[in-house]
């Protein structure tokens, strides 16, 4: 963003911004008092970021809590209807996509640009994998048996009239546990591009890196959690 | 952890700019590769345990007819969750190595998250719980009836352009179940479809509660390997116990021999010889199949 | 590795030839560019606050609407005749917006005032009043720093709420919703059938939460990253530790509004039945969801202003704040019982158990309350009181808010609140506590740093004049309500037996006392703007760090990197910055007197 401000220095940057973006070059804002405070501040701005995200979830696991005891036959039959083989099947993409941003940081932090690169696709690679397994295999043939949410339940054999509650609240769990997927994908991909394009990160400049990794790992932790929810409790 | 370079600096509110550490990175810590793939192989270990008890389970109660209590299940599953997150947490978020306020922000947020799901759930389970009597009218936003409920006088309580009032006082699922039926000759031509379907989808084929007069075994769907008891009980899959009040009526199909005669013979003969101590007379299911 | 800058703490930035935030640079097209562009956290500030005066305008003639419509019992009574014929007759036909052929029409749209009255005040004023705007003008320059830890993020939440604002308004030109501002369902999943009126003031209250999210997150990072060297926890001004308060509440409570909100959305869109109870949802999960947020959203909106109040009440009798600490303290207290006590909004839709948990939860509330209160009194024993206008503020807020926050006790308490719940008992009490504490701190804090923020000073005289309107105006206003409230008259309704009208012209003659104090602030303030004297860098005589700067700011705040070298109300010790010692009152305990004082 450009301002006219010329808030961060008095002179303004005239490298190209290759150079500018190199991570040797980079200074840090001028309302900091050193690189190391703002990195401090970021990562802790992070924290509080992942700390809402929490929260969101929050409420769909609190719909989840309150339906499930108040129908535990309805959410017991739900859980029939999913494959704990697909579920599972994702559980070890995002495991290992997570497994793949932890070692981006320490890439980063190792000026191994090469490697840095190589784990940010990989990681990219599982969120499109995690996608295409929930679309293909769950999403599609659950909606195309007619097991949708709400009126648009239109699935004849349920064993349970509160099952399309279950229903509404699988779809906007996982719903909205894939709108973090994607969003989290944006992210890595955007640091992939700065990696690629300007070699932006290394030993003294990875905070981006480091708090889209910790996006990321927010996105797995809650699948975690939705799995066995999910899946596995009869 | 010996994979580490460094520990952090313990955060001390009152110099938070960590003047007196002075210079370096202090608080990046690098950590080791083989740290994180230990942990890596330690997740995958544990939902390979998660999902191994939930399916120990359900065999344990299908094939051994043990009663396990909902909340082992639950708890189970749980405390895997709590411990394969807080190794992500730990290592691959790098809390253990980080300054606590960070670790602080969290348990703040979770504490937060604790008392959501303690105070609303404990509120939607425990209405009535002092003066029973007004259970009925606190449970479920105050109308007293859930989907179960009947239509009084014609009338349904429930919320104008609620879907309720398009099925005609139905649950969502049961106007389902009948446009199905009205769609089908027979019961008979229904379930065959559904049983097929399942098959065909690469699903293990279980009767369904609502098919009560047991086509399932008609169609040849049954487990012949299995005792009398437990024959129509699935190893896995359905809820157990959600037979138990549609036992088999297995005289059904001498009721409908004319309509599949030539259809499956070894399962009629398989049925007849393994239903001899029917207790339940088929008259309690409304016979409403098409003619 | 090695850090790249080298700054030590208390260096010379040397931003000497740096004129005021305010000058304008490029010429007219660049000087609005520039302040929509601007990532500096005082233009942000300072257009937070004229969006959300905008807005408390918008709702106060909402509100306005409303008082004149509950002049007249409007009441529609339908007799059957001797021959068989149903006559229905329509009494007091005040409301200009309503058909006298039909009394529904009045009725619904009398729903849409209340409902937009309450929507903008809640969402669009109250939340970011203060915060986003005195916070994010005075939180740095309070703490000595340049800026906000994430200025570009400070934007962006401006943007938001902009936008948050807008859907609100459109979806009130659309024609408005009539659910009431807490969106209960059923009402707000079955009214309206064209959906989209709806969603969007949902959509609106969604958006807006992820503004209130960036600022207090940002205002959290600030304060624990970038306080000014020597500057310790406990060497900040109370207002920042009110700030700081209320943006854990922001950043923990905010983000389960947007989950409530989308799954409303679903929820009208798709039936998905979570809060139908003919699906085997329920609307009181619904209400649980939402109060979850909402109270502790209260004190998103009070929490400030007690901040202001421990500044205005401090620095205008000359006098170390007593208690500081427990002021300090008082302010997390209040954050972190907040999320205990959502439950007594719902007493009569919960079942017992839960009621009386949440009940006994609630009185809790009443003691980082009164920590404070009590503090404020103390702290102006034997103090130089100044009684100008921020002073007058801050001892109006004692009276109101006290009797705001006494009379929310029979509401906690179960028995009394089965008697007095969604009555006008209500209304009178949260807008004592909402209007007679956040919207007066508020303008006492914005007369306060008014010629820090302009660099003009405003008209004493004109200003306690709207002070003494909006002082009796408002007890006018809301004390009837109380009475009302007690004698049954229930919230939210049209039309009401006759038995109540006398009370109710005194509530909306109130109502047009409270207009004639705030256009008096309007003039005094256009005034000091157009005509008013230039202001001194220090006018009160503060000691915290805004008043070491110009008036209004430099650019970056300060020519120097300012030290912490005192405490924010060491008044007995220190002479103020920019004040000659002998112009300067000090404070008559100082000298000769009787009792030697002793400071915490």
């Amino acid at each position: 963003m450009t301002t006219i401000d010329a808030h961060h220095h008095p002179v303004p940057d005239q490298r190209p911004k290759k150079e500018r973006l190199f991570w040797k070059n980079r200074g840090h804002a001028e309302h900091f008092r050193s690189h190391e405070e703002e990195f401090d501040a970021c990562k802790f701005g992070m924290w509080l970021f992942l700390a809402t995200e929490v929260l969101l979830f929050a409420g769909i696991f609190c719909a989840y809590a309150v339906f499930r005891t108040m129908y535990p036959d309805a959410w017991a039959a739900g859980s029939h209807y999913l494959n704990w083989k697909i579920g599972g099947l994702n559980t070890v993409v995002l495991l290992i996509s997570s497994f793949t941003a932890a070692m981006a940081v320490r890439c980063a932090q190792l000026d191994q640009q090469r490697w840095l690169k190589i784990n940010l696709v990989i990681t990219l690679l599982c969120a499109a994998a995690f996608v295409f397994i929930k679309l293909n295999y769950e999403y599609i043939p659950k909606l195309l048996d007619g097991k949708a949410p709400g009126t648009f339940y239109s699935y004849p054999f349920a064993h349970d009239p509160h099952e399309p509650l279950w229903w509404g609240v699988y779809y906007i769990g996982t719903g909205i546990h894939a709108l973090h997927v994607f969003i989290g994908a944006g992210l890595l991909a955007w640091v992939l591009y700065r990696a690629t394009r300007y070699k932006a990160y290394g030993p003294t400049e990875y905070t981006m890196v480091e708090n889209s990794a910790l996006y990321w790992h927010l996105v797995d932790l809650v699948w975690i959690f939705l799995f066995p929810l999910l899946y596995l409790i009869h | 952890m010996n994979d580490t370079n460094a520990h952090a600096p313990a955060f001390d509110p009152m110099d938070p700019h960590g003047s007196t550490h002075a210079g370096g990175h202090h608080g990046h810590v690098i950590v080791h590769w083989r740290t994180q793939l230990i942990i890596l192989f330690a997740l995958l270990a544990l939902t390979a345990l998660t999902v191994f008890v939930a399916q120990a389970e359900s065999l344990i109660i299908a094939e051994m007819g043990i009663t396990i209590p909902h909340w082992v299940n639950i708890l189970g599953a749980m405390i895997i969750a709590v411990v394969k997150a807080t190794l992500v947490c730990m290592f691959f978020m790098q809390l253990k190595y980080d300054k606590p306020l960070n670790a602080l922000v969290l348990f703040f947020c979770l504490f937060c998250v604790f008392l959501f799901l303690f105070f609303a759930t404990l509120d939607l389970t425990s209405r009535g719980l002092i003066r029973p009597e007004r259970a009925q009218y606190l449970v479920a936003g105050g109308t007293g009836e859930g989907l179960n409920g009947t239509v009084q006088d014609g009338t349904v309580s429930s919320n104008p352009g609620s879907p309720r009032i398009a099925t005609g006082g139905l649950a969502i699922t049961e106007f389902r179940f009948e446009q199905k039926r009205a769609s089908y000759d027979s019961d008979r031509a229904m379930w065959s479809d559904y049983y097929h379907h399942q098959e065909e989808t690469g699903a293990h084929p279980h009767r369904h509660e609502k098919d009560t007069t047991n086509y399932f075994a008609l169609l040849g769907y049954d487990h012949p390997e299995r005792s009398t008891e437990e024959r129509s009980r699935p190893s896995h899959g359905l809820t157990p116990g959600l037979f138990a009040e549609h036992a088999p009526a297995h005289h059904a199909a001498d009721h409908h021999d004319d309509a599949h005669a030539d259809t499956d013979h070894a399962a009629d003969d398989h049925a007849a010889e393994t239903h001899t101590d029917d207790e339940h007379p088929a008259d309690d299911h409304p016979e409403d199949d098409g003619h | 590795m090695t850090t790249i800058d080298t700054n030590t703490p208390g260096a010379d930035h040397a931003h000497h030839d740096e004129g005021s935030y305010l000058k304008p640079k490029y010429g007219a097209l660049g000087t609005v560019i520039q302040w929509a562009t601007t990532i500096d956290h005082k233009k942000i500030g300072v257009m937070y606050l004229f969006a959300v005066m905008f807005m408390f305008f918008l709702g106060g003639m909402a509100a306005l609407a409303v008082r004149a419509e509950l002049l007249e019992p409007t009441r529609t009574m339908t007799t059957e005749l001797a021959d068989g014929t149903i006559q229905t007759t329509i009494t007091g036909q005040i409301p200009l917006w309503s058909d006298p052929d039909n009394a529904a029409v009045g009725s619904n749209n009398y729903n849409r005032l209340f409902t937009l009255h309450g929507a903008i005040m809640v969402f669009m004023f109250i939340v970011p009043s203060v915060p986003a705007s005195l916070g994010n003008f005075f939180l740095p320059i309070m703490l000595g720093a340049k800026d906000v830890a994430f200025p570009r993020l400070n934007l962006l939440s401006w943007y938001i709420y902009v936008f948050g604002s807008i859907f609100g308004i459109l979806s009130i030109v659309l024609g408005g919703v009539d659910t009431g501002w807490t969106f209960y369902t059923p009402y707000s999943t079955t009214t309206d059938p064209d959906h989209w009126r709806v969603v969007l003031m949902v959509l609106a209250a969604f958006v807006l939460g992820f503004s209130s999210i960036l600022t207090g997150l940002n205002f959290i990072v600030t304060v624990h990253k970038l306080r000014a060297p020597g500057m310790g926890w406990f060497d900040m001004p109370l207002f920042i530790w009110a700030v700081y308060a209320t943006s854990i509440i922001q950043v923990l409570a905010t983000p389960v509004i947007g989950i409530t909100l989308l799954l409303l959305i679903f929820e009208r869109l798709f039936h998905v039945g979570i809060f139908d109870p003919a699906l085997g949802g329920d609307p009181v999960l619904y209400q649980h969801f939402f109060w979850f947020y909402s109270h502790p959203v209260v004190y998103v909106m009070i929490l400030p202003a007690m901040g202001i109040i421990s500044e205005l009440l401090a620095v205008h009798s000359r006098k170390h704040i007593f208690g500081y600490r427990a002021i300090a303290f008082s302010s997390l207290g209040i954050a972190g019982v907040s999320f205990l006590v959502w439950g007594h909004h719902i007493f009569t839709a919960m079942g017992e158990l839960v009621s009386t948990l949440f009940s006994a939860l609630t009185f809790l509330v009443a003691i980082p309350t009164a920590i404070k209160v009590f503090n404020w009194i103390s702290t102006l024993y034997k103090g130089s009181i100044i009684l100008n206008t921020p002073m007058i503020y801050a001892l109006m807020f004692l009276f109101t808010f006290s009797i705001g926050g006494l009379t929310g006790l029979p509401l906690g308490a179960l028995a009394t609140d089965l008697h007095l719940h969604d009555s006008y008992f209500v209304v009178a009490h949260f807008h004592y506590v909402m209007m007679g504490g956040t919207v007066i701190a508020m303008i006492g804090g914005i007369h306060h740093w008014w010629p820090k923020m302009f660099g003009k000073m405003y008209s004493e005289k004109g200003a306690l004049t709207g002070a003494a309107f909006v002082f009796l105006g408002f007890n006018v206003t809301f004390f009837t309500q109380f009475f009302l409230g007690m004698q049954g008259m229930p919230r939210r309704y049209a039309s009401y037996v006759d038995e109540f009208q006398t009370l109710h012209i005194v509530s909306t003659v109130g109502s047009w006392l409270l207009l004639v104090g705030f256009l008096i602030h309007l003039l005094v303030f256009v005034h000091s703007l157009l005509a008013g004297k230039k202001a001194p860098p220090n006018p009160w005589g503060g000691l915290t760090f805004e008043w070491e700067t110009e008036s209004p700011p430099i650019e970056h705040n300060f020519h120097h990197e300012p030290l912490c070298q005192h405490g924010p109300y060491d008044f007995d010790k220190v002479v103020p910055p920019h004040c000659d010692a002998k112009d300067y009152p000090l404070p008559p305990q100082a000298g000769a007197d009787d009792a030697p004082r002793t400071i915490a």
